[in-house]
């Protein structure tokens, strides 16, 4: 094996990627434990590695002296290609082992546009894709991430699901693994078994069957499997499982810094994000925990930048008492801090005195919407003049750019929205010149990035159609235009519409699209996300050839009454909720976040009634 | 303030980490074994640090040159800190005072291991050595001349200083090469693999190149454990 590898991998672009042995990764002996989990991010290594989530299951599964975790990748294409030739399967970066050797094969499922990849990991592997045709109870092939609040397009390939926090539903579902193991159980018999812990969810014990116009009729569970299965929650973040170390990569990754998790949840509740509500309810960590976990991370490592992970770290209590301390000691050892989600409603002058301190980048905030109509819709709830005071701030501050996210297909979205976004542009590059104590002989740069609307469960807008490509085209060709306009200074950078679409038809999918994944993988499609590497002209090939309407998935309005493809996956958010929600967007009326008041969506529920929110 | 010579060996799995990464990977090294490396001055300060002649990816090195320089910290207790910190595949050999500067690398002593089975041992050492004596050989190179991309032909003759070759008797070919390799111009042993696979009209099943040295202008080591 290490001969073969040796022999290509002098043929391959940084080839890095596919050695192991990186500082901080764990090397076990395999005749030492007695389960072998192989965590497969199903995309490249430099994307991977850039994964939180991957570091903290990773370094926590280690921590059984029965379990040796290691990681798997997607190798690049030049790689795929040497691989195929000299017969080398997919390995475990660790042992450099065949995945086939692994007792369990974890994927995660981080966007919907992996998901051919995973099924190219499993066949470069040798392992059967469809979970059917892999018969014994070694190689299970489970998944968990945020994906999984709608696996379905996956049911015919994963056999198991982790919905929710992992850290104690690993465990969990470890020590079953082992029992059954042990015992000489069959794959059934452990199936059926997982049923019966919260938070696992086999999708082969579950049938679906559907009406004349195509939707669901019903979801019904067999053999004693739960008609709903909820996510699992760590209540503690205080005491929860952090790793006080991460690898540390040769290569240059995306992410190429250590990250300390601040909260989990969000108490905003902007409509249109799927991840302000699968992740209710909001826990926070004491700053003291947070700071120690940094500095053990800076310790382990010597990376010179730490972030400060969750949904919108201004919205953090503790984060004045955290940045004071921080700043101290990272300041002494040269070290960066970086906040990648604030909010411009509560970005203060204090905050910006101690980022300041911190690094001179640009600045980024994410209106999401042009006019205040539209942000009253999404619930986005800042005000144009919260925008203009952040960039008043910044720009007096010594900042020239200012990016600005929005998001172009939003429900209710009309034409004068669109041109909102241009308009409110415009208003920030005045905004500059009209400031007397403007960085001087500078000149600002507004950048505008507009991604186009994915509709996706568990949200208030899981109902709606995504806007037809041929409209989100013309919008974003507009702002490219207005742009254009001499001395804007305004820059458009838009993402592609043809994968948004994509990306729409699998997030709300259903189990009908499996064999869609299937053909897919077998006309060659994998890493989906990458621009260079999309095609899709031959998903639409496939679409019309199994006789397949990928509108009907990504344009089309359900009815609230629908049964939805994930209704039997509870994320604790109630469905009366996301309709009052969903009925609020349509009048333009906003909701108050979780402090001000509650409004009731369940997710307390999950954590015996509480909720970290404390109105 | 000292300046610190450091000698490392990059091998086994090491040797696909690109010199980029390897200055990264230093960079950390340093920083978890708090050794007070000084940094340049100005707005994004980076640790001092001068590879002597960065090492292409593939290769193996055996006396790799690294300068630093430090507040103040003894050369063994810098050594014995490093050492914890590497990474699998590279080996700190020695820390000491630099002799010669690093700008004064002229050479680099290369040992590349060939296995082939196109030909017999003894015709591929023959085939080997009549190429690489040849009078006049030249190799083309993909250069750049400003910004556009140029084949170069550039002299073997002149830049291969000594060359023995042997083998083992049994499936590997042995070549030991001092080639030109300063400042300013180095030839890449690849280039050379290169032009033999496709003068003989071979394919290698397995080139393993190594470095075992550096030598200065006028042809001493600048440093070898053995």
């Amino acid at each position: 094996m290490k001969q073969k590898l040796y022999k290509i991998l002098p043929l391959v672009q940084k080839p890095a990627r596919y050695i192991g042995g990186e500082l901080n990764s764990i090397i076990k002996i395999p005749a030492d434990v007695s389960l072998r989990f192989a965590f497969c991010f199903p995309d490249k290594y430099e994307i991977g590695m850039s994964h939180l989530g991957m570091e903290i299951i990773y370094f926590l599964i280690n921590e059984r002296e029965d379990t040796w975790c290691e990681r798997c990748f997607a190798p690049d294409i030049d790689m795929e290609a040497q691989m195929r030739k000299e017969g080398i399967p997919l390995f475990a970066l660790e042992s450099k082992d065949a995945l086939t050797e692994f007792d369990v094969i974890g994927f995660t499922l981080q966007y919907e546009l992996s998901f051919s990849t995973v099924l190219n990991m499993l066949d470069l592997a040798g392992i059967p894709l469809l979970a059917k045709e892999r018969k014994d109870l070694s190689n299970l092939v489970i998944a968990g991430g945020p994906c999984v609040s709608n696996p379905e397009p996956l049911a015919d390939f994963i056999d198991v699901f982790q919905l929710g926090d992992g850290e104690e539903l690993m465990m969990e579902f470890l020590d079953l693994y082992k029992k059954y193991k042990d015992a000489g159980k069959s794959k059934e018999e452990f199936l059926i078994a997982c049923t019966k812990i919260e938070g696992l969810y086999v999708p082969s014990l579950y049938d679906v069957s559907y009406n004349e116009d195509g939707t669901i009729r019903e979801i019904k569970p067999q053999k004693g499997a739960p008609a709903v299965v909820r996510k699992r929650v760590v209540k503690d973040l205080a005491s929860v499982y952090y790793p006080d170390k991460f690898i540390v990569p040769f290569i240059n990754i995306v992410h190429d810094r250590v990250s300390t998790e601040v909260f989990r949840g969000c108490i905003r509740g902007c409509r249109f994000c799927q991840a302000g509500f699968i992740y209710r309810p909001i826990r926070e960590k004491p700053w003291q925990v947070i700071d120690n976990n940094a500095r053990n991370l800076i310790d382990s490592t010597g990376y010179d930048e730490i972030s400060l992970v969750s949904l919108s770290t201004s919205d953090y209590t503790e984060l004045q008492p955290l940045l004071s301390s921080m700043i101290d000691w990272t300041t002494e050892k040269k070290i960066n801090i970086s906040l990648p989600s604030l909010r411009v409603d509560n970005f203060s002058n204090e905050l910006i005195e101690k980022l300041k301190l911190i690094r001179k980048s640009g600045l980024t905030f994410a209106p999401e919407a042009g006019s205040q109509r539209l942000r009253d819709a999404i619930n986005k709830n800042i005000s144009e003049e919260e925008i203009m005071n952040t960039v008043r701030i910044a720009f007096s501050s010594g900042w020239t750019t200012v990016k600005l996210y929005f998001m172009l297909g939003l429900p209710t979205e009309t034409k004068e929205d669109v041109e909102e976004i241009i308009a409110l542009s415009r208003r920030i590059v005045d905004e500059f010149y009209a400031l007397s104590n403007r960085p001087k002989g500078k000149v600002p740069t507004v950048k505008i990035s507009a991604s186009s609307f994915v509709p996706k469960p568990h949200t208030p807008f899981q109902w709606e159609p995504q806007e037809h490509r041929k409209s989100l085209i013309e919008k974003s060709e507009y702002l490219r235009n207005e742009a254009r306009a001499p001395k804007s200074k305004i820059y458009v950078s838009a993402h592609d519409i043809n994968s948004v679409f994509l990306e729409a038809v699998f997030a709300r999918g259903d189990r009908r699209l499996s064999p869609i994944l299937l053909e897919a993988w077998k006309r060659g499609c994998k890493f989906d996300s990458w621009f260079e590497h999309f095609n899709f002209d031959i998903y639409m090939e496939i679409f019309s050839d199994l006789g397949i309407d990928p509108e009907w998935y990504a344009n089309r309005r359900r009815e609230f009454a629908e049964i939805l493809p994930w209704d039997h996956l509870d994320y604790g958010i109630t469905k009366e909720f996301l309709i009052r929600e969903a009925k609020k967007a349509y009048k333009s009326e906003t909701t108050a976040h979780c402090r001000i008041k509650c409004s009731a969506c369940g997710a307390a529920s999950l954590n015996g009634g509480e909720c970290g929110a404390k109105c | 303030m000292q300046n610190v010579r450091i000698i490392f060996s990059k091998t086994d799995n090491a040797r696909f980490i690109s010199h980029l990464d390897l200055v990264r990977c230093f960079q950390r090294a340093f920083q978890r074994a708090n050794i007070p490396i000084i940094f340049t001055e100005g707005f994004n300060p980076k640790p001092y640090m001068t590879f002597a002649m960065p090492l292409s990816l593939g290769i193996e090195g055996l006396n790799e040159i690294l300068d630093i320089k430090v507040k103040n910290m003894g050369f063994d207790e810098i050594k014995i800190r490093l050492e914890k910190e590497m990474p699998e595949g590279i080996k700190i050999l020695s820390c000491h005072e630099p002799e010669i500067k690093a700008s004064e690398v002229g050479f680099s002593q290369y040992i590349i291991e060939i296995k082939q089975r196109a030909m017999s041992l003894e015709a591929f050492d023959k085939a080997v050595y009549e190429l690489l004596t040849t009078p006049g050989l030249t190799v083309s190179k993909l250069g750049k001349q400003g910004k556009r991309k140029v084949v170069k032909e550039i002299s073997l003759t002149e830049n291969i200083q000594s060359l023995k070759n042997w083998n083992d008797n049994r499936e590997t070919n042995v070549i030991t090469m001092i080639l030109t390799s300063n400042n300013s111009f180095g030839i890449n042993p690849f280039l050379v693999l290169n032009l033999i696979e496709e003068r003989l009209e071979i394919s290698f099943d397995s080139a393993h190149i190594i470095r075992k040295k550096m030598l200065t202008l006028d042809g001493k080591d600048f440093y070898s454990l053995d």
